[in-house]
């Protein structure tokens, strides 16, 4: 025995009765019968192409149907072919002969009741968990930090809602075409045996692919770049940097001066890190902590300068706006003005510099802990552009 | 919440309780049903099982002992009532046209 056989995924919804007794007389007639289901698969086996008709039938109380059911289709031409849980699939003995299971819609459409009240229960459920994810969502999104930006946990965040409003989008769907079709049932209007599919299939597959790619690809594509994205720490050189930086600031030569710390945590205090993010594709951090032997054996200033060049302005403003709020606490930040700059805002503590700076797409983002004045900064700052 | 049978009775039922004045199994209440209309009720073998589970929770028919393995009904005592009461009805229906002048 070799018969030839394939396998389908069941891409209609349970509710799309009609869709899928079609789509199973469609397979009939070009030489593939039904054999087997599960939830989510159909297997059919290759035959003389027949035009015969499905029917699908709800049993009303467990999963199975009754046996005395069964046997009176039987004898009416049907034949039991398989189930998808309690929806059970019969099929014509021989093409046209079997008599139309349902004569009267009306009770017709009671045995749909438990249908129904199935795919209206799931979806009061998802909608329910789906309101509840969607606020928290977008309440996350009306207040993000910058650090959303600059890492795309801001994307993963959009990528959930999208996945919440399709599935609630989803089972709203079936509420409603169930209701449609236990309303057409009601108003003694039989089923459309035939009705055509195609299209509904088509948008099916095309949204299971994004789907996918939302729940598979796109996080696989986070994981990956955030491994290429690891940090490595590069060594400081002396010469010009695209950022104001501490031996600038401090006006010493690299050469000259000395570290409290060695190996790593040296490392991670003096260091050059590139990052990206869909936001702000380039991002550029300067670390520097060092000990200056001609101003005494105290003095240790430190700086954290970054560069961010965010995709567009409305962007860098934003994100600008987002550091300012969460450098300054309680206190605020002053407004200065420095030539070429957009805005520039600074707040000082009494050997502690904060500077938040914007030209277009690009900000500056200092802190700064030392001995010299911002003036000294500004003018670093100004050289810059 | 159970619907209980009242009158009027849809006439696939009508016709399945006049047919089971004798007992039957389900697929001989098809033909019979078909046959005494003259063909014109067609009972589809879902909806003549809906309409015997509703029976048989409304005691109109029972349970005959079963032929081998295929289920046999009759209609109950409760069941005469209903039919008698039913052709009662449909009589006095016919009767009201007659007095009006219908004819066949």
């Amino acid at each position: 025995m070799s018969e030839k056989r394939k396998v389908k995924l069941i891409l209609l919804d349970e509710w799309e009765l009609e869709e899928t007794e079609s789509w199973l007389n469609d397979f009939a007639k070009d030489g593939w019968l039904l054999e087997r289901m599960t939830t989510w698969t159909a297997t059919f086996v290759e035959a003389e192409p027949v035009n015969l008709r499905y029917r699908l039938e709800i049993a009303s109380r467990r999963t199975q149907l009754d046996e005395e059911q069964i046997e009176l289709y039987e004898d009416a031409g049907w034949e039991y072919i398989t189930n998808r849980r309690y929806i059970h699939v019969f099929r014509e003995q021989e093409a046209n002969t079997a008599m139309e299971i349902h004569t009267d819609a009306k009770m017709h459409a009671e045995t749909l009741e438990r249908l129904k009240k199935s795919v209206i229960n799931r979806g009061i459920v998802m909608l329910f968990l789906a309101i509840i994810c969607i606020l928290q969502q977008f309440m996350f999104l009306n207040n993000p930090s910058s650090f959303e930006y600059l890492n795309d946990t801001i994307l993963s965040t959009i990528f959930s809602l999208i996945i919440f409003l399709y599935l609630t989008f989803y089972m709203l769907r079936g509420m409603i075409h169930m209701t449609k079709l236990m309303k057409k049932l009601k108003n003694n209007q039989g089923l459309n045996h035939e009705k055509p599919y195609r299209t509904k299939l088509s948008v099916r597959k095309v949204s299971f692919v994004l789907l996918f790619i939302f729940i598979v690809v796109f996080p696989v594509y986070l994981l990956i770049t955030s491994i290429f994205n690891e940090a490595e720490y590069e060594a400081i050189p002396d010469d010009t940097l695209p950022v104001v930086s501490l031996h600038e600031i401090e006006n010493i030569s690299l050469s000259q001066v000395t570290y409290s710390m060695d190996g790593l945590a040296r490392q991670r205090e003096n260091s050059i890190v590139q990052e990206a993010s869909i936001f702000v594709p380039e991002q550029y951090q300067l670390s520097q902590r060092f000990m200056i032997p001609s101003k005494g054996e105290a003095y240790e200033p430190y700086l954290r300068s970054n560069r961010y060049e965010a995709r567009t302005e409305g962007v860098a403003i934003k994100i600008t706006d987002l550091l300012k709020e969460e450098r300054a606490g309680e206190d605020e930040f002053t407004n200065v003005s420095v030539a070429g700059f957009d805005e520039v805002a600074l707040l000082e503590y009494e050997s502690f510099i904060f500077l938040i700076a914007r030209a277009e797409n690009m900000i500056y983002d200092l802190r700064y802990f030392g001995e010299e004045t911002s003036e000294q900064i500004l003018a670093l700052l100004e050289e810059l552009l | 919440m159970k619907k209980t049978q009242e009158s009027p009775m849809s006439e696939a039922m009508y016709y399945i309780l006049l047919t089971l004045t004798e007992a039957l199994h389900g697929y001989a209440i098809m033909e019979k049903v078909k046959d005494i209309s003259d063909g014109r009720i067609t009972l589809g073998p879902g909806t003549l099982y809906g309409i015997l589970k509703r029976l048989q929770d409304d005691n109109a028919i029972e349970l005959e002992d079963a032929d081998g393995r295929r289920k046999i009904y009759k209609i109950t005592a409760i069941g005469e009532r209903m039919l008698k009461r039913e052709y009662a009805r449909l009589h006095a229906m016919v009767d009201d046209g007659a007095a009006r002048g219908l004819t066949k």
